[in-house]
């Protein structure tokens, strides 16, 4: 065919691979999008609408209206100094010589520029302006090399490249013709394979051009699109629930992964028997999505029908058989869940308790028993300083003595990721409070960033000890995540912890926490603790500082709010608010240059012990030296008192009319680090009051950022 | 005529003749309890190097927790894997296991098959892949690894490992969802071979064997395992790793290893296994 100059085409690549995890899928379908994207710009290849689709098997790109060349562009290229380029004589230099055939130009090319650096050679031509095919042949592959999975493989044909899946063959067109490139030791051609429903070893099907492409996937019904896989799938969905008298609740996960497990969604609805509906909800949906990927069907109250929506790869003229095969193995998975539940419900969770004796928490920090003892001390603190009422503590001894009882089911054991939900279950089912029962699973949230957070005291408190039982125990002991590992789930308690804490505003402290759990564990740790107390402070403090950039307080008031200690949340939440209002005021920048100025001078003294506190008067030799004392003494309490009451924009207004003045004055008049020893130790300890008086209580403000 | 009904041997025979057919040796099961095809050194050791593999066997495998009294139609603590390593993987290998399945009259058009991800992993012999579950009809009959890893080594050449769960596929081909019911022979069914011996065994992994026992084998086990490295002699070395792997398993049915006790144990099974691994590639360079 003759070839077309000055028209555009179009640009079409799937990648064939062996099936790829749904979860992969997506992601990679951007990427791809985006790597071939910045290829055709970065090579000057223009082009219109670029769109990418993905099957389990297909991994496809199509860019519309490629221009037939690179657009022209001159560049600049510059070489040798003109001192090194030329002789005394004016003849080129062997440096000279070199450039210009390492770069192919001629003398005459030459441009010599006056640079900062002085007179250097260049050379401005034109760009070589490639057919756009060869230069699709180098992009195309650089862009499917670029891509990243969580996990990748080699397989023998690869070649050295590796990927998600092995991948089987590439289709590259542009319009009618095949670009040839090699990715790894597989080349370009111009077939892609049937899917599986068709032949099940995808027989290959060639390709004449991206409109015969298209024509070809719609011939065997696939459909490329992620997005109208799951609206089918969601409109199958609802057609059963409709059917069967079901509401539109599904499994919203299992949605999303099944649109990437078919290329061509069909569904048909299946039965199981009755008996199995006293199993609890999210154990028949844990069991279906786990086991099978199909969909449970609910009523309008989210009670389990006996149905379920099954989504098959390709369209079947009879699935009598697929769907009676379907049936039996749910039904005997269910049979398995529901000798279970017969099972568990004969023990009532609180006489589960003596075995937890039998599971160990770790083996250094003892038994889940000894971990339900630790963590009813703990709450009784927690519940005390929340000054709790009588029926919400009682609540929550209750809950802490079944909070882990269900990790002794059997259920649990066949289950693990139902842990708490089986729980609460098993409590409704006993007659157990409601706020109990919900605390045995709301204890273990949030157990993802996005999870909401436990509502109510009674599940917060237990879920508070939770966390601050397990960080304090795997630091005591060394355990402590690195990098991106988190094998003991610690930073994600971590994490919760600090959004309850910050979230409840709870008047309690992470120091007070964490020296409360480190006592309960007793003799069971042997450690340095409070070498691990400053270590998990340490690690807190930053994940709380995201927590509150997240929030959007200023990045300077949280620093000043957290350096001087973490301290109680109820007072932190309103220093932050008050700190971040009425930090354009003037009295707050004022009290914060108060505060930069005996900071830098306390830090200069690096031989000054701070337990040398006392101040002196007697040594006081300057007039200056009594005023600020005498201000010092006038204004401590009523500072101390807006502090304690947690006013702590009046605490700011009080330390920065009693000394804004003054101290510049004093540190004009007066030399703080004077020649005599004692007269500077006095000196300083004097500036340390100053110092203490506000920022132990409120915020370390020499941490904002003044303009 | 009513076709006849594939009994279990004739599945077994049927794959046999199948694989051979594609030029895989045919080896015989391992005799030392494992827990998978994937601990006979047919798989195991001959991943490790280059050379090319081809074989395929039944591995009787022994999951001890697994045990069901005989009432659970899916799970036993005994049961037969089909083993297949190809190596190196070859690039129509999942065609390859199609046609298997077809070639033992499943139509494929009348069913849904899936490859479903599964990231393989084996800690206790220090082995990984990536691959699938494969489900025919939301049934898992098969798991599909191509190994990255095994023995701690990373691979230079890819094998690929197929593993049938052979009463899964009978089931699916007898349409008859229970362990026990399946067809052996013709007058034979799974349960005349095999019920008394699970409810029997049942019995044992779960309450009369003695855990503190099986600790004592571990150790013993894993001595004798150490001091045959020492001597560089690699099967006694490696099937002594096994028995280490057997009896862990045993003291896990008792519930006698605490869930953060097992690591350690893992981990230890797992030296074993990289010692033999280096072991294995060191004779077989001075070869």
């Amino acid at each position: 065919m003759k070839e077309k100059k000055n028209t555009q085409r179009d640009l079409l690549l799937e990648i064939g691979c062996e099936e790829l995890p749904a979860g992969y899928i997506p992601p990679a379908k951007d990427q791809l999008r985006a790597n071939i994207e910045s290829g055709l710009k970065d090579a000057r290849i223009g082009f219109g609408r670029i769109t990418s689709y993905a099957t389990p098997v297909r991994l496809i790109v199509l860019a519309e209206g490629i221009s037939s060349r690179q657009e022209s562009q001159r560049e600049k290229i510059s070489g040798p100094s003109k001192a090194a380029a030329f002789d005394k004589d004016g003849k080129p230099t062997p440096a000279c010589l070199g450039f210009l055939k390492s770069k192919g130009a001629e003398i005459r090319d030459i441009k010599i520029e006056n640079t900062p650096k002085g007179e250097y050679l260049f050379i401005e031509r034109a760009m070589e302006s490639l057919p756009v095919k060869k230069v699709l042949a180098d992009i195309l592959p650089k862009a499917i090399g670029s891509l990243k999975f969580p996990k990748v493989m080699k397989w023998p044909e690869a070649g050295g490249v590796k990927f998600a899946r092995p991948i089987r063959y590439v289709l590259a067109l542009l319009g009618d013709e095949t670009i040839g490139f090699k990715f790894g030791s597989l080349s370009s051609s111009d077939f892609i394979r049937m899917p599986r429903y068709e032949s099940a070893v995808m027989g290959p099907v060639r390709i004449r051009s991206v409109k015969d492409y298209f024509l070809k996937l719609k011939k065997f019904g696939i459909e490329p699109d992620g997005e109208k896989r799951k609206d089918r799938i969601l409109s199958l969905l609802k057609a059963s629930a409709k059917a069967e008298g079901a509401s539109g609740e599904f499994n919203t996960a299992l949605l999303d992964t099944v649109s990437y497990l078919s290329e061509s969604p069909s569904g048909f609805t299946g039965k199981f028997s009755k008996d199995y509906l006293d199993l609890p909800v999210e154990v028949l949906e844990s069991s279906m999505a786990k086991n099978q990927k199909i969909f449970l069907l609910k009523d309008a109250k989210g009670r389990a029908l006996p149905a379920f929506v099954g989504v098959l790869n390709g369209k079947r003229k009879d699935i009598s058989g697929i769907c009676s095969t379907f049936e039996a193995i749910l039904n005997a998975k269910l049979k398995d869940s529901m000798f279970f539940l017969k099972e568990d419900l004969k023990t009532r969770l609180e006489d589960r308790i003596d075995l937890l004796k039998g599971v160990v928490f770790q083996a250094k920090l003892g038994t889940m028993y000894d971990r339900v003892g630790r963590l009813r001390e703990l709450s009784r603190y927690i519940a005390d300083a929340l000054k709790l009422p009588d029926d919400e503590k009682k609540k929550i001894e209750m809950a802490v003595l079944l909070c882990k009882t269900d990790l002794v089911t059997q259920m649990v054991k066949e289950f693990p990721d139902l842990q708490g939900i089986v729980g609460r279950e098993y409590a409704v089912r006993t007659g157990e409070d409601r706020d109990v029962a919900k605390a045995i699973y709301e204890h273990y949230l949030p157990k993802g960033p996005n999870d909401p957070l436990p509502a109510g005291n009674v599940s917060c408190v237990l879920a508070i000890a939770d966390k601050i039982d397990a960080i304090v125990g795997f630091y005591s002991i060394g355990m402590i995540p690195t990098g991106s590992e988190d094998p003991y789930g610690i930073r994600r308690a971590s994490l919760g912890l600090l959004k309850i804490l910050s979230e409840r505003k709870y008047p309690v402290s992470l120091d007070g926490l964490i020296d409360k759990a480190s006592e309960l564990y007793g003799n069971t740790i042997a450690c340095d603790r409070k070498a691990v107390r400053s270590q998990i402070l340490a690690f807190q403090r930053e994940r709380l500082k995201n927590i509150l950039l997240d929030k959007n307080y200023k990045d300077d008031i949280i620093d000043s709010v957290l350096s001087p200690g973490i301290g109680r949340f109820d007072r932190l939440g309103k220093k932050l608010d008050d700190l971040s209002s009425i930090s354009q005021a003037k009295y707050f920048l004022e009290a914060a240059k108060v505060v930069e100025r005996v900071s830098n001078i306390l830090k200069g003294a690096k031989d000054f012990k701070e337990n040398d506190l006392k101040v002196r008067t007697e040594l006081f030799k300057e007039q200056l030296e009594n005023e600020l004392w005498d201000i010092y003494g006038k204004s401590r309490e009523k500072i101390e008192e807006k502090i304690r009451s947690g006013d702590y924009a009046a605490a700011t207004k009080l330390y920065a009319e009693a000394f804004s003045g003054p101290i510049h004055l004093f540190f004009e008049k007066v030399v703080v680090n004077a020649d005599d020893q004692a007269l500077r130790f006095n000196r300083l300890s004097l500036m340390k009051c100053i110092y203490a008086v506000y920022v132990d209580g409120a915020a370390d403000l020499s941490k904002i950022k003044l303009q | 005529m009513k076709k006849k009904t594939m009994t279990f041997q004739d599945l077994i025979m049927g794959l046999q003749k199948y694989w051979a057919g594609k030029g895989c040796l045919l080896a015989q099961p391992y005799d030392i309890e494992v827990g998978a095809g994937t601990f006979h050194p047919l798989t195991f050791l001959r991943s490790l190097d280059k050379k090319p593999w081809n074989a395929a066997f039944v591995q009787p495998s022994r999951r001890p927790t697994d045990g069901r009294y005989a009432d659970n139609p899916l799970r036993a603590q005994h049961y037969y894997q089909y083993q297949v390593i190809l190596k190196p993987a070859p690039a129509d290998v999942q065609a390859l296991y199609l046609e298997s399945l077809e070639s033992l009259g499943i139509d494929l058009k009348k069913h849904d098959f899936r490859f479903v991800e599964d990231d393989w992993e084996s800690p206790t012999l220090g082995a990984s892949g990536l691959g699938w579950e494969v489900w025919l009809d939301s049934l898992e009959v098969t798991q599909f690894t191509y190994f990255q890893q095994v023995g701690g080594i990373e691979l230079e050449v890819i094998p690929c490992e197929i593993t049938y769960g052979l009463e899964r596929i009978a089931m699916f081909i007898q349409g008859q969802y229970d362990f026990y019911k399946l067809k052996w022979d013709d007058t034979h069914t799974y349960g005349d071979i095999h019920r008394n011996d699970e409810i029997e065994c049942s019995k044992y992994n779960f309450e009369v064997s003695d855990p503190k026992i099986h600790m004592e084998l571990f150790t013993l086990y894993e001595k004798e395992a150490k001091r045959l490295l020492a001597e560089k002699l690699l099967v006694p070395a490696y099937e002594f790793m096994l028995k280490t792997s057997h009896a862990f398993n045993m003291m896990d049915a008792r519930g006698a290893v605490s869930t953060t006790e097992r690591p350690t144990y893992i981990a230890r099974v797992r030296n074993l296994a990289k010692s033999c691994a280096a072991l294995y590639l060191e004779n077989t360079d001075n070869k």
